[in-house]
């Protein structure tokens, strides 16, 4: 007992150490699985209000700005509107049961960012209240922004772009690949493992997949800035210049894709029927 | 005893607001991603209770943790900071020995001694943050390299900050 004792005295402070240690390794492991929703609920309340107070002096600040890029996309809707539109044959139809709406958008504010660290989160005053999930995806009017990990009742905490995890994307009209931010910085995102017999030019434009179940297709990611061919494996490396200015991302909107869920459970249920060797 | 542990709850709260609401919303760069609020376990009396600072250590880093969505990132770099305190505090210390009622001033350690001791600490910190950050031995370059420019900025803020406490403290 008495060496007991002393084990303990001699070793407390690397006991307590490990021990600590251990605890903060854990949440860290906790967090990368995006699994942080019920323990921080709270401090993404009170985070999330203070956030959004310096949210509302920055917003004023950049209103004419917010204000011409709403105007603009508004005016792009507008052009997309049916009565807009010349109607060449009479009869043309578009009754209810034609169209089935897939994806709804959630308009938000994002109140807090970053583009220093490794993981860059945004924060926005929208949360599950408002119909917002984890794993929705957010897009602003230039394009991508990212992804939704954590929702509280008033707000949200995702990842954008510039973080750990990876985006089916393609280059307009031609082959798709894997987005994904691999330098330090905001202004170079990398798409990987398009075919080298693509033709790729600077300047192309980057969108959206149809392969995703977080964004609509064709969203715009960015363009080509320049590329080199991997010669061991066949594929080009193309560096792309994000349309977003990750550093002033404000008015953004949330897509809820509404046959997500249906679409995952019929892929899980469809690998469950593959025949066995 | 009362009146320092007032002093110091104080301090510990003002360095995290400090650290939430201003100097993580400085976005500078990649590379320059500067932290203030170690200075708190860097200027505890000499002769605190160890286990109470690697207890401290963590507390702050989760505190931090909370308010930034980053799991146990902050706590992980500071325990391991607190932990290794007593070493570097040896390592570093002035000629004739600490006095008992020591609190780390840069006038009773010498301007040379505390920038060492100082820098260590950050360094150590910085390099645990970073490194947890990335967990990959891939971009390792990246990783020191961000040690050191953010290390730079880091001490000339916690130097500058803890100046400007000293002076009124000493008034």
């Amino acid at each position: 007992m008495h060496n007991f004792t002393e084990f303990f005295r001699k070793y407390s402070r690397l006991i307590l150490f490990v021990l600590l240690l251990g605890i903060s390794l854990f949440f860290i492991y906790k967090n990368n699985k995006y699994q942080r929703v019920l323990i921080f609920n709270a401090a993404n309340e009170t985070a999330g209000s203070a956030f959004e107070i310096y949210a509302d002096g920055r917003e004023y600040l950049s209103m004419k700005k917010t204000n011409r890029l709403l105007a603009e996309e508004n005016a792009a809707l507008r052009a997309q509107l049916l009565s807009d539109k010349y109607k060449i044959y009479n009869k043309w139809m578009n009754s209810d049961t034609t169209y089935k709406q897939m994806y709804t958008y959630i308009p938000a504010q994002i109140i807090n960012n970053s583009v220093d660290k490794a993981n860059n989160r945004i924060t926005l005053n929208v949360g599950s209240l408002h119909g917002v999930e984890a794993g929705m995806g957010v897009i602003s009017p230039d394009g991508v922004v990212g992804v939704i990990t954590t929702v509280s009742s008033h707000f949200s905490v995702g990842l954008s772009l510039l973080s750990k995890w990876k985006v089916s994307a393609r280059l307009r009209g031609s082959s798709f690949g894997t987005l994904s931010w691999q330098d330090t910085d905001e202004n170079t995102l990398t798409l990987d493992r398009i075919p080298s017999y693509v033709n790729v030019t600077p300047g192309d434009t980057v969108e959206t997949s149809n392969f995703s179940t977080i964004f609509p297709e064709g969203i715009p990611i960015g363009r080509v800035k320049s590329f080199n061919l991997d010669a061991d494996e066949g594929y080009f490396r193309i560096k792309v210049k994000p349309s977003n200015e990750f550093r002033n991302l404000g008015a953004v909107y949330v897509v809820d894709y509404m046959f997500k869920r249906e679409q995952l459970m019929l892929e899980d249920s469809a690998s469950v029927g593959d025949p066995k060797e | 005893m009362i009146g320092s542990i007032v002093k110091y709850t104080f301090l510990f709260i003002l360095l995290a607001m400090m650290e939430i609401f201003v100097v993580s919303r400085f976005n500078i760069h990649f590379y320059v991603n500067p932290h203030i609020y170690l200075l708190f376990i860097i200027i505890l009396p000499v002769f605190t209770n160890r286990l109470l600072i690697i207890f401290l250590g963590f507390l702050l880093g989760f505190t931090i943790d909370q308010f930034l969505g980053t799991g146990g990132l902050h706590a992980a770099a500071t325990v391991t900071m607190a932990y290794l305190r007593s070493i570097l505090l040896s390592a570093f210390a002035p000629r004739e020995g600490y006095g008992k009622e020591d609190f780390l001033t840069i006038g009773k350690f010498g301007l040379v001694n505390f920038l060492f001791y100082c820098g260590f600490m950050i360094l150590i910190h910085h390099f645990f943050l970073f490194f947890l950050e990335l967990f990959t031995f891939r971009n390792f370059l990246f990783t020191l390299i961000r040690t050191l420019s953010s290390s730079l900025l880091s001490l000339l803020f916690i130097v500058g900050i803890h100046f400007l406490f000293s002076r009124r403290a000493a008034k």
